[in-house]
């Protein structure tokens, strides 16, 4: 017991927590910034499906069809080598975008039809263009309903963030799996399958909190809705 | 090096064809594996977690929020290090197999919950008042209809899982996906191509299935708002 414990304080040493903790805020700010850069593409995606007629309609749900019918981490290593700007972050961030927008597009296009015509025509018949009608009426609507979806998009967004790693992002899995490959610089002696338990297992750990914090927010907000639906 | 109209490296393409054959062998070969054991783990979990038991609810729960709250990457990689490095030999096909089949399980057990939960509780009192007993009113009155309304994100979540088989290529899985990558940017660089195949065929194959399940899952809304 009191090896297991001098091997956890021999891995978790200044360097490697400092360096876990970098990798875990870059994993955040990846995540963040995907999720916020794909709720404005999904949302103006969803809008031109609903009311910008067939031609926009059908190329909205091609686009949707095909980033949604293959694998997430396909798109990163796609994007990863053919997307034309930015530095590796932002190549590599772009496939996960792109898939992002998809699931979102689909999310608010729910929310979307859930919402009445007849306010849209209320809206026009109000004199407030057709921008007008959507910025103040139908949209705030429309994501509140679809707050729930969001944040089960938030937690997938965030679970695959540790796709990065494979175009060596140095996102928080890449570092925990370093940590390992060199940790017998720190306990001095080979890797061992204890190692390997220490390092997921804290992996598992952080992922899950945040993750769990994250569903039970949902929850509570669910049942929220639901209430604040009835008594309205 | 992504210029799919250059003739030459299709023909590269054409000339390995069989790696690419193999290795979509090797993920199908993960896709129905993962999915035999999900839908085993999924039903019998998801059924767990209706009985009256607290414990054994509570065990349900723990699995599924652990798996559902874990990057299935995580669990990939905690799984095959922990052997690999326990000296236990171990396939990359088994991690991937049961990998997929625990994950996909936790989501299955979620969605056969609430299929259970749809079904009205007077259905189970009025089975039992016919004198049948738990196993036989599961069988012939609650099962059937469980199943019908679940059907729609079944076929969600196993498309799911054939898009997922391509987190093996965080442990050299020897999927498409990972095939494809290693093909591309070991040999003449001929991404465009390779990206291209690949891709195609998980939309070939995740298409169909995500298209049948909406059809579906809309018909069953027409035919239910219809009786109701």
């Amino acid at each position: 017991m009191t090896d297991l414990i001098t091997e956890i304080q021999m891995l978790f040493n200044s360097v490697t927590i400092r360096a876990l903790l970098r990798a875990l805020v870059l994993s955040f700010e990846l995540a963040g910034g995907i999720l916020l850069a794909s709720l404005c593409a999904g949302t103006l995606l969803a809008c031109l499906k609903t009311y910008a007629g067939k031609i926009f309609g059908r190329i909205v749900t091609i686009y949707v069809e095909i980033f949604r019918n293959t694998p997430i981490l396909f798109w990163i290593f796609v994007c990863y080598v053919a997307f034309p700007f930015g530095n590796q972050y932002i190549r590599a961030a772009s496939g996960m975008f792109f898939a992002s927008t998809a699931t979102i597009c689909e999310i608010v296009r729910g929310g979307l039809n859930s919402i009445d015509r007849g306010q849209i025509e209320a809206g026009h018949s109000q004199g407030l263009s057709t921008f007008q009608v959507m910025y103040a009426i139908v949209l705030p609507q429309c994501l509140r309903r679809v707050v729930p979806n969001f944040i089960n998009q938030t937690i997938s967004v965030f679970k695959d963030t540790s796709f990065l790693g494979q175009v060596a992002i140095p996102e928080f899995l890449y570092c925990c799996r370093q940590i390992l490959g060199t940790a017998n610089k720190y306990t001095g002696h080979g890797i061992e399958a204890r190692d390997a338990f220490i390092i997921f297992g804290m992996a598992a750990i952080v992922y899950f909190i945040i993750n769990f914090l994250l569903s039970s927010l949902l929850r509570v907000l669910h049942q929220n809705t639901m209430t604040g639906g009835r008594t309205r | 090096m992504t210029d799919i109209f250059a003739f030459w490296r299709w023909e590269y393409l054409w000339e390995d064809r069989m790696l690419f054959v193999d290795a979509f062998i090797v993920t199908v070969e993960l896709a129905v594996g993962g999915l035999i054991l999900a839908l085993i783990l999924g039903f019998a979990v998801g059924i767990a977690s209706t009985l009256p038991s607290r414990i054994v609810r509570a065990v349900t729960r723990v699995y599924v929020e652990l798996f559902r709250n874990i990057p299935l990457t995580l669990q990939v990689m905690f799984f095959y290090y922990g052997c690999i490095y326990g000296g236990i030999p171990i396939s990359t096909r088994t991690v991937g197999i049961v990998g997929l089949g625990v994950c996909s399980g936790a989501f299955i057990a979620e969605i056969v919950r609430g299929g259970l939960n749809a079904v009205p509780k007077g259905q189970y009192e009025a089975a039992a008042s016919q004198g049948l007993n738990y196993f036989q009113t599961m069988r012939k009155i609650i099962l059937p209809q469980t199943i019908r309304i679940i059907l729609p994100p079944l076929g969600t979540q196993l498309s799911w899982l054939i898009l997922d088989t391509s987190v093996l290529s965080v442990i050299a899985g020897g999927d498409l996906l990972y095939v494809t990558k290693n093909w591309a940017s070991n040999g003449t660089l001929s991404y465009g191509p390779a990206y291209l195949v690949c891709g195609i065929i998980f939309f070939i194959i995740c298409y169909p299935i995500t298209r049948t399940a909406r059809k579906y899952e809309e018909k069953l809304k027409i035919t239910r708002g219809g009786q109701g």
